[in-house]
């Protein structure tokens, strides 16, 4: 007489999403800490997953045809900052509020460039710019020409001294003004980088130590501001875009044909956007471009905001964690870290901290529209935004025999889709909504004891779902259209914070399953 | 002398040019310029430029810097 096996038991965790977006490796590769696909999601704790805050219009600049070229924060102490905004109908304006709704833009200068992103640097307490047909300076109230200065497009403060290039006549000249005086350029202050090279410079940055000359090929550093003495630091990267350098704590960061790489100062960079490698494809990114691209930085995040083929005008927003990086145990090191995604209406940025403070700003990339990103919001400028996450392929631990899926615990808040897909395929196979935003019972005086439930809601919450689902392996799948915003309790000692998040959190999937046979 | 010690502002550079009557060459004409000003060393050094001798007058190095500036016609 025969007899039925019984049928083993299988429990599965996730492991978190601190990984971040892999779109590198293969489908059945992605480890399970990560995910092929994380857009308006952000890793605000480690391992947990957050939607992204929205972003606020506040207000609008110039005509409905303008858009905004580059922006910039010019700090002054003891007064508030300004904020300048270069926008392609030539015209440069300041604000003495950017959080303001509507924000009161004044004009300063006009008849400027209409494509060429204007840079600046402040120093000896003006602000300098330059776009590569006017170089000139502002002090809160005074706009001043220097006809006789080098008419550059990209500005760099180093060693007490202003450093300008791009002039398209001279593709490989790097000047320096006087020093300590942004006002006075030298007649002999210049040096040819790489010169006749068939490049021409597109960036200037410092790490401190070195002026950084970026070209499409290669990086160079001046590292004498006396003799202008240079060398080659990096002889197979180079840059892209002069707004695409960003300081986060110790490092430098920089965009490159090859991906977003980590400036090792007198080496040759490393990438660190490797397992978002396959967008630095001109199928996908417009190379042609990417001067347009710009960079940010708040709190623990950094980003760049890329144009997508067909663009020119950043779309996509490649956002890293340098400090979710893994912590090498002997160097106490911190590696790359995980990267996400986002298709936010930004184009350029600028961070402003002012009293009590600290918010990014930008420009619409497709309205004449001054943003607040990451604003207390659930929307995009009153546009429904989703979110759209996919891990990899979970095959808990037996990748051949089919399971069977009998319920999963999910841990979370807000709400959110939950969807499973399955042995590799694209289409959805299970879609459960999960509402963990409404109140649970509260305890009310026309309560007997022993009935419903006393004290503040719960903010992160569990419940059973019930799946009935077959497959050899299955990837979780994210995804919304809420317009609301959510709160993420972070305990502070003996005090709780109520912080402003996205609308949900997503943290973890407990599955109840069985073990099946193996099916053709 | 060393670049930064060469007491020319690009200023002047621009006023030699927009002063020129056209005759000669441009280059005649800053050379002329540099020369009046009588400095106390005629050379330059460039010993840490590319593609250039370690040393050149310094009039040549202003003139190798024409391009960056307005010459109207």
């Amino acid at each position: 007489m025969s007899s039925v096996a019984d049928l083993r038991d299988l429990r599965a965790k996730t492991q978190g999403f601190a990984g971040g977006v892999n779109i590198r490796d293969a489908v059945d590769q992605i480890a399970p800490d990560e995910m092929v696909k994380c857009e308006n999601a952000t890793l605000t704790q480690k391992g947990g997953l957050d939607k992204r805050l929205g972003t606020q219009s506040n207000g609008t600049f110039g005509v409905s045809a303008d858009r905004g070229l580059s922006d910039y924060t010019y700090y002054r102490p003891g007064t508030n900052p300004q904020v300048l905004l270069h926008t392609t109908a030539g015209r440069l304006y300041y604000t003495n509020d950017p959080s303001a709704n509507p924000i009161v833009w004044t004009q300063i200068a006009s008849g400027l460039s209409t494509t060429t992103p204007m840079s600046f640097e402040t120093f000896t307490s003006k602000v300098f710019f330059c776009e590569g047909t006017v170089y000139a300076s502002w002090d809160g109230s005074t706009y001043t020409t220097y006809p006789s200065a080098p008419l550059g497009k990209y500005l760099r403060l180093w060693k007490d001294t202003m450093w300008m290039s791009g002039i398209a006549a001279l593709p490989d000249r790097v000047y320096s003004s006087a020093a300590g005086d942004a006002t006075s350029w030298p007649a002999a202050n210049w040096v040819d980088i790489l010169r006749g090279d068939g490049d021409a410079v597109n960036s200037l940055a410092s790490d401190g130590l070195f002026l950084i000359v970026g070209k499409q090929r290669r990086i160079s550093v001046i590292y004498d501001p006396s003799l202008f003495a240079n060398r080659t630091a990096d002889y197979e990267k180079g840059t892209e875009s002069h707004r695409c350098w960003i300081h986060m704590e110790d490092k430098l960061y920089f965009l490159s044909r090859l991906g977003v790489c980590w400036w090792q100062g007198d080496t040759s960079a490393r990438l660190i956007s490797y397992r978002i490698d396959s967008l630095f494809r001109p199928e996908i990114l417009n190379l042609g471009a990417l001067n347009y691209a710009y960079a940010y930085q708040i709190g623990g995040k950094c980003g760049w905001a890329l144009p997508e083929a067909g663009s020119t005008i950043p779309t996509l927003i490649i956002e890293y964690y340098p400090r979710l990086g893994p912590v090498y145990q002997i160097s106490g090191n911190i590696g790359p870290g995980p990267w996400v995604m986002h298709r936010m209406p930004l184009s350029t940025f600028t961070t402003v901290r002012y009293g009590s403070t600290e918010y990014l700003y930008g420009a619409h990339n497709g309205a004449n529209k001054y943003m607040w990103a990451f604003a207390p919001v659930g929307t995009d400028d009153g546009a429904t935004f989703s979110t759209t996450v996919q891990t990899g392929y979970y095959d808990m631990s037996d990748p051949i025999m089919y399971k069977y899926l009998r319920r999963v615990k999910i841990v979370g808040r807000g709400k959110f889709t939950f969807q499973l897909k399955r042995n590799f395929g694209n289409g959805v196979y299970v879609t459960k909504q999960i509402d963990y935003s409404q109140l649970t019972d509260y305890w009310t005086v026309a309560d007997a004891w022993g009935v419903g439930t006393w004290g503040p809601d719960d903010n992160v919450k569990e419940a059973i779902v019930n799946l009935d689902a077959y497959g050899r392996n299955f990837a979780i799948a994210i995804t919304d259209s809420e317009t609301t915003t959510g709160r993420l309790t972070l305990p502070v000692g003996s005090k709780d914070y109520s912080l402003v998040m996205g609308e949900w959190s997503f943290y973890e999937s407990t599955f109840d399953a069985q073990l099946l046979g193996l099916r053709k | 002398m060393n670049q930064r010690d060469i007491p020319i502002t690009r200023e002047q550079v621009q006023g030699w040019i927009d002063s020129w009557d056209k005759t000669g060459t441009i280059e005649d004409h800053i050379r002329a310029e540099v020369e009046a000003l009588k400095l106390p060393d005629d050379q330059v050094n460039t010993f840490t430029h590319d593609s250039l001798p370690d040393t050149m007058p310094i009039a040549d190095f202003i003139i190798e810097d024409l391009p960056s500036y307005v010459v109207s016609s």
